[in-house]
């Protein structure tokens, strides 16, 4: 490549960052460049020849190929994020979300009102508005489920997942991808090789996690994991699951803020291999 | 604005950028997420659909800076001013090997890998790229000039030998 000699580093960069058409010639170092290529003509055209190089290494630079399934696997982290960061204030949304209505009399005729008289008016509304906020805050408690209601709710769902009537979401290997750290896995469940997660809405009207445990002839398990606010839940799962109509055995507890839910199909030998309970009281 | 939209309309270029900038699909995917989660949380800075490509830019060169802070700095070997490397002939795109190009790009510090990668893949001018990174415009021009001369020397000289390579005792 036998290129003009150019002694200057000024010029050499110069020509390097200038760009055709741009407004670049204000600046000092350009009009050098400038007055340089017009009075050389290798110089101009080695410049030419760059322009063109550049042209075709940036749309190379814009060439490189895309992942397959890259736009799926973004969706689902932002929905992950966005169930994250739901989940601690969702005890506190109803009562922040409560309308107050504040009885205004409009006047039929406008008429003056001394400044005063609109201040202490003010004040006044302004004082009603907070303490109906504050009744609101300190006497609203968000609906509470008792262990039948979480286990019914739970058993339903289940049911409207295995019919198809509740849409389920993509599910991720547990041991490939981390569930969304606010709805982890119970340390009183086995967990099963092959266990996966997915997304949940609508359980127990909040949203949350479910956990599917592989078996034979599918999914044996579903551990259901949500935050709501619950009456009367033990603290681990029942050594003795509740039966339902469905061939479904079911268990529901809390622990650190998190409503669990198991529900097994089949038999409740499969519940107990399922369970972890201290002292070894299932086997 | 919705995320989504977002998403569907800027997640290539924005792994193209990040690929370039990283250099591993795996790390470029890692920065890709990194970008639209930071995009969903300030979504409401957004102002323009127009200009949400640049903001995704802005965000991911951010975040590949922030990242890479921690990890020691790749020392690329004789980053001199070259015209040398300026081919006699304009190549076609379809002669520049891809694995060659980022292999090219990976030599590079990260600084001048930034600057060259806002100068190809976003057309951006000295100007602009010392506004974005908040350099002076001679520290822009030196980095640009260099890693061009790196870049076209690995790609279209393969002795490598510089004839008029002279390195400059104060690359910024």
């Amino acid at each position: 490549m036998d290129n003009p000699p150019i002694r200057d580093e000024r010029i050499l960069e110069a020509l390097e960052a200038r760009r055709s058409g741009s407004d670049d010639v204000a600046d000092p170092q350009m009009a050098q460049l400038e007055a340089a290529l017009a009075a050389d003509p290798a110089l101009a055209d080695l410049y030419e020849r760059l322009q063109a190089t550049d042209a075709v290494l940036a749309a190379k630079f814009r060439d490189a190929p895309v992942p397959e399934g890259l736009a799926g696997r973004i969706g689902e982290r932002l929905a992950a994020d966005r169930l994250q960061r739901a989940a601690p204030v969702a005890k506190e949304e109803p009562a922040r979300a409560m309308p107050v209505e504040i009885p205004v009399e409009m006047p039929v005729q406008p008429r003056r009102i001394s400044r005063r008289r609109l201040a202490i008016g003010g004040g006044a509304l302004t004082a009603a508005a907070l303490l109906a906020v504050a009744s609101i805050s300190i006497f609203y408690t968000p609906p509470s489920y008792d262990a039948a209601t979480v286990r019914e709710d739970a058993v339903k769902f289940f049911n409207a997942e295995l019919s198809g009537t509740q849409p389920r979401a993509e599910a991720f290997l547990l041991a490939a991808k981390s569930p969304p750290s606010g709805y982890l896995f119970s340390s009183s469940v086995v967990r099963v090789r092959g266990t996966r997660w997915r997304e949940i809405r609508g359980l127990l009207d909040t949203d949350g996690v479910a956990y599917d445990v592989p078996g034979p002839g599918g999914v044996c398990a579903t551990l259901y994991v949500v935050r709501c606010k619950t009456a009367g839940l033990p603290n681990l799962p029942s050594s003795r699951p509740e039966s339902t109509t469905g061939g479904c055995f079911t268990s529901a507890w809390q622990s650190d803020g998190l409503v669990y839910v198991l529900v097994v199909r089949g038999s409740p030998q499969i519940y107990r291999q399922l369970v972890r309970l201290p002292n070894n009281v299932l086997t | 604005m919705d995320i989504d939209q977002l998403v569907a309309e800027h997640y290539q270029p924005v792994y193209r950028y990040a690929y370039r900038l990283t250099g591993s699909s795996a790390d470029a995917e890692d920065l890709t997420q990194q970008v639209f989660l930071v995009g969903q949380q300030k979504l409401g800075q957004l102002r323009k659909m127009e200009s949400a490509r640049g903001w995704l830019f802005t965000i991911l060169r951010n975040s590949f800076l922030k990242g890479r802070k921690r990890r020691q700095p790749v020392l690329a070997e004789g980053l001199g001013l070259s015209i040398d490397t300026i081919p006699a002939q304009v190549p076609r795109e379809v002669d520049i090997d891809n694995e060659r190009l980022q292999a090219a790009l990976d030599q590079l510090p990260d600084n001048f890998r930034l600057v060259l990668v806002m100068f190809y893949f976003e057309d951006a001018s000295y100007r602009e790229i010392a506004e974005a990174l908040d350099l002076p415009i001679g520290t822009v021009m030196s980095r640009l000039a260099r890693a061009k001369g790196h870049l076209r020397a690995k790609l279209f000289r393969p002795d490598h030998a510089g004839a008029q390579a002279r390195h400059a005792d104060s690359t910024p």
